[in-house]
């Protein structure tokens, strides 16, 4: 049975973050759990999510997402937590470190999503930053039925 | 190919640099001083082996000959909103519509990574249309970055 590879690098900050052969992965395992015949348990693993900006498609999905490999999501608002009121990034990412298996950030200044890469210890996603989506690029190159689109 | 109209925006920098990443040609039409961050297509430029697998235009019929992918995404983001007026204004003619899509390959597929302005960057014909991806392309976003956190995470 296909098998989750780790990727080489612990963060997804960027669309060049992975090798072309791990992009292709990625979509083949997506091709996996989309036809339904992939089962793998990510049991009680947190992935938290820091939100700058509003969102739909990305939120829902990534907590869809935690939700059927049997992990969690957790609402890090910024509002709420000291996210963006003056604890330096440094400071929160170590912390948040300690708590969570994964973090996704969407935030305006893509040098803050990658400070707060630099001092997790555990994978950061790029939600979206003024820069780059790579989650959506990632996804727009899926085809249901191939896996890959060909153009 | 896959043809991005609209804005230079966050998006279309990761489909200009997953195009290098796979070898995939990709097309930018949008409208003078709207082009994608110059380091961005710097490091495509660097990684890709043919220098003419990016190509950034203001002229959209000649973006969307023979593409198969018609791919466009909102003209002021979010955090953009005092821009709007502006924006509308400097994108004229940057929509897909009906007329758009007949200059493209004859089953090019419609993406847009949402939410959508119909009557503004595209048209709610188009977005209804039979080759439109849109929605199983919002679906698709959940398996991937499922799959996504499992590599992450394996």
């Amino acid at each position: 049975m296909l098998k989750p590879i780790r990727l080489a690098k612990k963060n997804f900050l960027s669309s060049l973050d992975t090798s072309s052969k791990e992009f292709l992965h990625i979509l083949e395992i997506a091709k996996s759990f989309k036809n339904k015949d992939l089962n793998i348990e990510l049991k009680d693993k947190v992935l938290g999510l820091i939100f700058d900006k509003s969102s739909t498609r990305t939120r829902v999905s990534l907590q869809v997402a935690m939700s059927r490999l049997g992990g969690y999501t957790i609402d890090l608002n910024p509002s709420t937590s000291q996210i963006g009121r003056g604890e330096p990034i440094k400071d929160t990412a170590r912390v948040l470190s300690r708590y969570c298996d994964a973090i996704a950030i969407r935030t305006f200044d893509h040098s803050d999503l990658e400070e707060y890469a630099k001092w997790s210890t555990k994978p950061v996603i790029n939600a979206l930053t003024d820069l780059e989506h790579p989650c959506q690029a990632l996804a727009d190159f899926f085809d249901n039925s191939r896996g890959i689109l060909k153009f | 190919m896959l043809t991005f109209i609209g804005d230079g925006n966050n998006v279309a920098n990761s489909l200009i640099l997953c195009g290098a990443l796979l070898g995939v040609e990709v097309r930018i039409a949008c409208p003078k001083g709207y082009e994608p961050n110059s380091s961005v297509i710097n490091k495509a430029n660097k990684i890709s082996k043919n220098k003419n697998l990016l190509k950034i235009t203001d002229n959209v019929c000649e973006a969307v000959s023979g593409a198969n992918v018609l791919y466009t995404d909102v003209w002021s983001s979010m955090g953009e909103e005092n821009q709007l007026e502006k924006k509308d204004k400097d994108f004229y003619g940057f929509s897909i519509d009906s007329n758009l899509i007949r200059k493209a390959s004859k089953d090019a597929i419609i993406m847009h990574c949402l939410p959508a302005y119909r009557s503004k960057e595209i048209t709610d014909e188009v977005i209804e249309s039979k080759n439109s991806r849109i929605f199983e392309q919002a679906e698709n976003r959940m398996h991937v970055q499922q799959s996504l956190l499992s590599c992450l995470l394996a």
